[in-house]
């Protein structure tokens, strides 16, 4: 295998906001129309360059139904960032990312993380309240806020490069080149 | 599922367990992780414990297809103390069951296939 830098980063948030499709679109260039369920966790990797260095990265992709909660509890232990995934149609499922982030950091303490906000191709017109809201979370998160489409492939590979970036800033992370 | 198949599924459960003293406890999951039935000790979860075979025998199935070895057939789980086994039935449910240690295993695997055909003609799909 060669000597390249891998890193475990994790994607959180409530059930059918996306995750999967953003992971997948990222990971393999699909998309599918039909909803399916994540049943515990599914694993994707990829490698990707980022700031001129390259890294592999594996993904966890963490069901978002409390009923799997002690079950995805047991794959946020040594991750290097999280993504928050929340539906833009859905404000609760952003609120809810406080609960995540309270389950995330209580295992891996305060790692990189980016805030999605997926589905912007279904988003009504007007969601000023969500983005503000959204900013605000991001702002705490101390992280930035990136609005996707896992259908129409948008801002998908910003989110997992933007994650590298901030996890390469952070000091205990040696890229090997 | 209307309350006769519940009932007959509940039956092939406890049959599974009882029959078996091996068997220290028994789920029957949906393909979603939501718990259809399940015989426990009462210190047992028994939505954990649907939630965590589902997980179980997803994640094992997805593996197999990755490294391209055909579909799963059974997944064992061995530790010091005792064994879990999780098969899915036909109509894509998953059952699975905890076995003490020493158990004999190729035993608790056959009785855990024949349940699965019984819930698989129960359930229609068989």
């Amino acid at each position: 295998m060669q000597d390249m830098e891998r890193i475990k980063i994790i994607v959180v948030g409530d059930g059918a906001v996306g995750k999967t499709s953003i992971v997948s679109q990222f990971a393999e260039s699909r998309f599918s129309e039909e909803y399916k369920l994540t049943v515990g966790a599914t694993f994707a990797s990829k490698t990707v360059e980022v700031e001129g260095k390259k890294v592999r990265l594996s993904i966890w992709d963490l069901a978002g139904q409390p009923r799997f909660d002690e079950i995805t509890q047991m794959f946020f232990k040594g991750a290097r960032g999280v993504a928050y995934v929340f539906d833009l149609q859905k404000p609760a499922t952003l609120k809810n990312l406080t609960n995540w982030y309270k389950r995330v950091t209580k295992e891996t303490g305060n790692i990189p993380a980016v805030l999605v906000g997926n589905k912007l191709d279904l988003a009504p017109e007007s969601i000023d309240d969500v983005d503000a809201y959204a900013k605000q979370f991001a702002q705490y998160l101390q992280t930035v806020y990136i609005k996707s489409s896992a259908k129409q492939n948008i801002n998908i590979d910003v989110i997992f490069k933007e994650l590298v970036s901030r996890i390469f800033r952070t000091k205990d992370v040696k890229i090997v080149h | 599922m209307n309350a006769t198949n519940n009932d007959k599924i509940k039956k092939i459960l406890k049959e599974l367990k009882e029959n078996n003293p091996d068997v220290e406890s028994v789920v029957l999951s949906g393909p979603d992780g939501i718990v259809i039935d399940a015989i426990l000790p009462s210190d047992e979860d028994p939505l954990l414990m649907s939630a965590l075979v589902a997980s179980i025998l997803m994640m094992s199935k997805k593996s197999v297809e990755k490294v391209k070895k055909g579909l799963l057939k059974r997944v064992l789980i061995e530790g010091e103390e005792g064994s879990i086994l999780v098969i899915q039935t036909k109509n894509n449910s998953i059952l699975g069951c905890v076995l003490k240690k020493k158990a004999k295993i190729g035993l608790a695997m056959i009785e855990l296939k024949r349940a699965a055909d019984k819930i698989d003609e129960i359930l229609g799909e068989g």
